[in-house]
């Protein structure tokens, strides 16, 4: 490996800051889902932080630049690489980090700065970015068969429109029900939208940025912002929190300045039409449900959050008794499902899923909704990495996506 | 979570391909019968009898991706398993 190594290059200087910032008052690991599951003070925040700033140190600091640097040895590269996927991004501990360090953003800088230094991401995680390069998508499944996958019959396309759809590729292949239900809800309420050819849409580049591979994403984001821009499109609605936080965070700075659209979650335009009386459900649900706050809705996120909205869909539902869960919003616990974990560490996300489902089923619901496709893959079609059962656990309750569900009371 | 192992006739060659990239995982692979039938082999634990834990009939089973659905409504029997 090159030990020439400018651990600075390409941190921002808010990102530099905040690397000096850390306190170690550990407030992040009462919250941290990964301390929760491993209860290995090694790989939390405070630490991972601790790591680099003395990497930095090392190769940076007044004796380094008077008497020459001191080497940082493979091994502790790898440890702090294993510490550094061991995290599914989720943004718990910048949300209550007092000193307001974005750890969400951070992660992502140093698994990019990883990846830029030569050190692959652990795991199957390099074969996200050989299946965007060759596929335009994470999945190795030729983009143009996707929606032949999830579109019901019967929905009208608009060539153009102020609205467009964007519902992912994950969303297609790990939960096309989402994307079903969302669409039946925008047609039920005869919201005119478009969307790309499926060929022609691109992967966001989320769970490429997010593993710290950007070798690409000039590519992706330029040519989805034009293909967009082309159709005529306003606002940009999608369906994965995920496609949504990297529209917002990623894409402007990609593209060198603003969208020329408003990026907003699906979820939004049905509360909205909803709110307008364009849809009205004529089915009663009659049963307790929860909704949990997906981390890239209520975290990080740059813009408004999403949280009011999807609960403005869920209680319009005739016949629904709605209970919060114990955290919510921006204390969200995480399912454990994102970030790459489930390709790199299985049994973390598995133990962190078990916490999750089992503190949803104290509210006595009988249904968990939950708003994306990694939750959705884990937790409704069992993906979870080289594992495919819990070992001692088997959830109760029953698990859906807020649009699907909602779309079988129209 | 139940095994779903429900039969779909008919496919064509392009749904099959779809249908292919949608089950990826090693234990969601489809069988294909010499008699042509597709046979799904989707998530985990006891054999779905055609109801899943939502009370949904197979035709509107909320788990299924609509191509499957879409095969399944046009079925006029619902065959489970082999």
């Amino acid at each position: 490996m090159n030990q020439e190594k400018d651990l600075l290059k390409n941190l921002s200087k808010l990102e530099m800051i905040e690397l000096d910032a850390c306190t170690r008052c550990s407030e992040c690991l009462n919250w941290c889902g990964i301390q929760d599951a491993t209860d290995d003070p090694s790989i939390s925040p405070p630490e991972k932080i601790k790591t680099y700033r003395d990497f930095v140190r090392r190769t940076h600091g007044l004796r380094a630049r008077l008497l020459g640097g001191k080497e940082i040895t493979e091994d502790e590269w790898k440890k702090f690489q294993d510490a550094i996927y061991t995290c599914t991004g989720c943004g718990a501990c910048g949300e209550v980090c007092p000193v307001g360090i974005h750890t969400q953003r951070l992660w992502g800088s140093l698994r990019r700065k990883m990846v830029d230094m030569g050190y692959k991401p652990p795991g199957g995680l390099p074969n996200l970015l050989k299946n965007a390069k060759e596929y335009k998508s994470i999945f190795p499944h030729s983009l143009g068969l996707r929606y032949k996958i999830w579109m019901p019959e019967g929905i009208k396309i608009s060539e153009s429109a102020e609205l467009g759809y964007f519902e992912g590729c994950d969303v297609a292949w790990d939960a096309p029900g989402m994307a079903s239900g969302a669409v039946k809800l925008l047609q039920a309420g005869g919201q005119e939208f478009t969307m790309l050819d499926p060929a022609e849409a691109w992967c966001c580049g989320w769970p490429l940025t997010v593993t710290g591979q950007w070798e690409i994403m000039d590519d992706l984001v330029n040519h989805n912002v034009e293909a967009y821009a082309s159709r005529g499109v306003e606002r940009l609605a999608c369906s994965c929190p995920c496609c949504l936080q990297e529209f917002r965070d990623v894409w402007p700075k990609v593209y060198g300045g603003k969208l020329p659209f408003e990026v907003i979650h699906v979820t939004e335009v049905v509360a909205d039409l909803i709110d307008e009386g364009r849809i009205e459900f004529t089915k009663e649900a009659d049963e307790r449900v929860t909704y949990h706050d997906p981390c890239q809705l209520t975290r990080g996120l740059v813009g408004p959050v999403v949280s009011n909205a999807p609960r403005k869909l869920i209680k319009s539902i005739p016949g629904i008794e709605y209970v919060e869960l114990p955290r919510k919003g921006g204390l969200t616990r995480c399912c454990g499902a994102g970030g790459g974990i489930r390709g790199h560490k299985p049994e973390v996300a598995m133990t962190m899923g078990e916490m999750f489902i089992k503190e949803a089923e104290e509210t006595g619901a009988d249904t968990l909704l939950m708003s994306c496709p990694a939750c959705y893959a884990m937790y409704v079609y069992k993906r979870l990495g080289k594992l495919h059962e819990w070992k001692d656990y088997q959830p109760k309750m029953k698990m859906d996506d807020i649009m699907q569900y909602a779309s079988r009371f129209l | 979570m139940v095994l779903c192992r429900v039969n779909l006739f008919n496919v064509t060659d392009e749904d099959l391909a779809i249908l292919k990239s949608f089950y990826f995982t090693p234990l969601e692979q489809l069988e294909v019968e010499d008699d042509g039938r597709v046979i799904l082999n989707f998530m985990g634990g006891d054999l779905c009898e055609g109801i899943n834990d939502f009370g949904d009939p197979c035709k509107g089973c909320r788990y299924q991706p609509e191509i499957v659905l879409r095969y399944l409504r046009k079925q006029s029997e619902i065959k489970i398993g082999r």
